[in-house]
This record gives structure tokens, C-alpha cells and sequence, in this order.
């Protein structure tokens, strides 16, 4: 099996993400850059749980046509090959459907990064980009257009987010301080506005959203500190 | 076959268990039996599954599976039980909008949620092919297979986090167009079609989670 490693590496980052409750049912897929043309993907509509190495698909990064792999490609590999081609810089790009982040893809606007930490990791506005069904040229071709070198994550109207690295463990590192970013706009304005809502439901909404900006407060300082000090 | 899907059952179970979906004492999980005109029950503290025919009737809470699979024969897998989110979704009381492209494909819309006892409006309801209904303060997730009932149930666990998040901000959010909708469910029912047609067959239906 051609990228053996890799592509164990993909369906361990599927079970870590299914684990942190970042995809949900079979939703999200996950790239990885293999060499100058090729990167692999996750399969389209699979149990995480179920997968393997095998089943991970090599693709090539030009015409996003299929080299090795038991299933069928996701659909969205098309707009990851879109991704990587235009951040050479990364090596993964990962497709969520992460809770928070996809609650604020419903707003249809940009996300400002406010914390300090945070707008080290993701960059300074997050854009989200209009509608597109899933797994179509339009959606991958909205998010190519998005892309900056100075942004690392990009929202996807009424779907989920993707966030790049320049490999697994950055990504990853990223889509935690986005969904945290995410936690943090909706605490401030459920406090703002407690009217909406029943004083139950809105302790349901605080009590879930808190613990994620409060561990985040220290946390993505940390990465910050260690990336700095091993900077060039 | 039975073995089968006891394991199924089991596997759902434990996965929806691990993912905090299926631990309350009054939830409970089944799984159609192919070619029989029954279904596998369980609760998260009584794991042994127990067999219950179409025909049961009662209070009992495999009454209420039994009252589904009888009116939905591409029913695979039925989840009824409450999460946080179904309990704010009852107290919110709105209905709740489809706003994702795996929603509108998977699930269809939710509606408003049904007040408990009301069998015959639930079942009028899920009649349409909808796979989630909130009645009373629980969610009740239906999947034409036992691994798409675990699915749905965590696609709908997401929506309605992401809806109760939205409102208690007071945000104003955008639905998925109506013409993805259209179109998705079109494709939802050709699925539960053919899903009713395998089970006609004594077979547990394939591929049913494609998002094409």
C-alpha cells in the first residue's frame, strides 16, 4: 500500500476529531499532503470508526482524480486539492463540522478574532463564504477564493469550517482555538441578551460554552509561547 | 440474522452511549429484525436485548417503538430519549429550522415539538418521513439502518445545539434555501423507499448513507 503512514495517520486524526465531537455522523474529512502531487482523503460517507488505512484515498493534487484507495473519495476533495494547492505552505487541510463554529457559519458573516492568542493561531477575520451545496466545484471554488497565507481556518455558510495547518497537530490546534473563538462571541451575547430565552435554557447554553473559553484562556497561550520561542 | 442484529443493537448502543446520547433511564434504543415482524429492544440499564413483536401494545416504552415501526416500514433503528438539547428544544418551543446540508439529506425537517401522550400527532407527524421528532421533553431519532439512527442521532444533536446557541443570542440565522432542501429530501425518501423494499425483502438495506 503506497503512503502507508499517512494514510494511518488520516483515520487516526478522523478518530481524535469523532472523539472531540468535531465531526458528526459521517460529516468532515480530512486531507494530507503526501508529496509535490498527491495528498490523501478521507473516503466519502464512512463510519470514522469503521475505517482504515486501506480505504483512505491517494489522489492527485492537479485533476483530484483517484490513484490508490478501496472507497470512493469524499466529496469534498475536490476542495481540499483547492486548499493545498493554494497554501503550499500546509500540509493538512482538515474539513469539520465542528458544533460552535458551524452555529456561527449560520450568522453568514466573517468572524473577527478578538483574542490575542487565538489571532496568532487563526488569523485576524475569519471569512465565511457564501452558500454551496456539498461537494460541488461552486462550494470548492468559494473556499480557493477565500484562502490567505495569513488565515488558517475559513467558514462555510450553513456547513462547517476548514482549517489548515502545516500538518496534522497545527490543524488540529487550530480548529480547537476556533471553536473556542466561536464559544467565546455566543457566551458574550447570551449574557448580553438574557431575554430570549428561559433562565434554564440560557444556563444549558452557558454552562457548555464557558468551559471551552475558559480552557482556552490558558491553553492557546501556551502553543503561542512554545511556537514563538522556537521560531527562527 | 438474530445475531446479527442483536450485535447491531449492541454496537449502536455502545456507541451512543459513549457520545452521551443513550445514558438517561428513560431512553431506549431498537433495531427492526429483517424478515420478521419485530424488533430488538434495549435501555442503557437493561443492555440484553429483548425481542417485542410490531404487534405490542401498552405503556411501556417499547409500546411507542412498536406504534413506529408499524407506521414506518423503512424504519431500521429507533432512538427515543432526551439530551440536554432535545429538553431545551421542548422549552424553546419553536419549530426547529433545517440548517444543514447533511440535516435536510438525513433527517428532513423536525417540526414543532409535539406535547408528550399525543401518540396519534407524533406518529401523523413522522408519517411524512421526517427521521426526528421532539415529543415531549425527548428527541425521537428514526434511521433506516442501526448505524443511520446513531448517525442521525448525532447530526441532530449537533443541529440542535447549534439552533438553542443561536437563539439564546438572539441571532438572526439563514436556513439552508429552500431549493436544497427540496432537492435533499427528495433524495431522503427515495432512500426510505428503498430501504422499505429491503425490508419487505427480509434484508437490512445497503448504502444508506451516500450523501448523493
Amino acid at each position: 500500500m503506497k503512503f502507508e503512514a499517512t494514510r494511518e495517520l488520516v483515520v487516526r486524526t478522523c478518530i481524535e476529531l469523532a472523539d472531540g465531537g468535531y465531526l458528526a455522523a459521517t460529516g468532515g474529512n480530512v486531507a494530507l499532503r503526501l508529496d509535490q502531487d498527491h495528498f490523501a482523503v478521507t473516503p466519502s460517507a464512512t463510519d470514522y470508526y469503521a475505517m482504515s488505512a486501506a480505504d483512505v484515498c491517494v489522489m492527485r493534487l492537479s485533476n483530484v482524480e483517484k490513484v490508490e484507495g478501496a472507497r470512493q473519495a469524499s466529496v469534498e476533495a475536490g476542495l481540499h486539492a483547492g486548499v493545498l494547492l493554494a497554501r503550499p505552505d500546509c500540509g493538512a487541510s482538515i474539513h469539520t463540522h465542528q458544533p460552535i463554529a458551524s452555529a456561527y457559519t449560520l450568522l453568514s458573516r466573517p468572524l473577527e478574532v478578538r483574542d490575542r492568542a487565538r489571532q496568532a493561531l487563526l488569523g485576524r477575520s475569519i471569512p465565511c463564504v457564501g452558500y454551496a451545496p456539498s461537494g460541488t466545484g461552486l462550494l470548492a471554488g468559494r473556499v480557493a477564493r477565500a484562502v490567505k497565507p495569513d488565515t488558517h481556518a475559513y467558514l462555510m455558510r450553513n456547513h462547517g469550517a476548514v482549517c489548515v495547518g502545516k500538518d496534522v497537530t497545527e490543524a488540529m490546534t487550530r480548529i480547537a482555538a476556533l471553536e473556542s473563538e466561536c464559544a467565546s462571541f455566543f457566551l458574550s451575547r447570551t449574557a448580553a441578551r438574557p431575554g430570549n430565552v428561559d433562565a434554564s435554557v440560557r444556563a444549558i447554553v452557558i454552562q457548555t460554552l464557558r468551559p471551552m473559553v475558559d480552557d482556552a484562556a490558558t491553553r492557546f497561550d501556551d502553543v503561542v509561547e512554545a511556537e514563538s520561542e522556537h521560531a527562527p | 440474522m438474530t445475531d446479527d442484529v442483536i450485535e447491531h443493537l449492541r454496537n449502536s448502543g455502545a456507541r451512543l452511549r459513549a457520545k452521551a446520547l443513550f445514558r438517561d433511564p428513560g431512553d431506549s434504543l431498537s433495531v427492526r429484525i429483517p424478515g420478521r415482524e419485530g424488533f430488538l429492544f434495549m435501555t442503557p440499564d437493561r443492555p440484553d436485548p429483548t425481542a417485542f413483536p410490531f404487534a405490542t401494545t401498552g405503556v411501556e416504552a417499547s409500546d411507542l417503538h412498536a406504534r413506529i415501526y408499524r407506521s414506518r416500514d423503512d424504519a431500521g433503528g429507533v432512538l427515543i430519549g432526551q439530551t440536554q438539547w432535545s429538553w431545551a428544544l421542548a422549552s424553546i418551543g419553536a419549530r426547529v429550522p433545517t440548517l444543514f446540508d447533511e440535516q435536510a439529506r438525513h433527517i428532513g425537517p423536525a417540526g414543532k415539538p409535539i406535547a408528550a401522550g399525543r401518540h396519534s400527532r407524533l406518529l401523523r407527524a413522522l408519517s411524512d418521513g421526517r427521521n426526528v421528532a421532539i415529543y415531549g421533553e425527548r428527541r425521537i431519532c428514526i434511521g433506516t439502518t442501526p448505524s443511520r439512527v446513531v448517525f442521525n442521532a448525532e447530526l441532530f444533536e449537533k443541529c440542535a445545539k447549534a439552533f438553542v446557541i443561536t437563539h439564546a443570542g438572539e441571532d438572526r440565522i439563514r436556513k439552508l434555501p429552500l431549493w436544497v432542501r427540496y432537492i435533499a429530501r427528495a433524495r431522503l425518501r427515495r432512500d426510505q423507499k428503498r430501504a422499505a423494499l429491503s425490508y419487505a425483502a427480509g434484508r437490512i438495506p445497503e448504502r444508506m448513507d451516500a450523501y448523493f
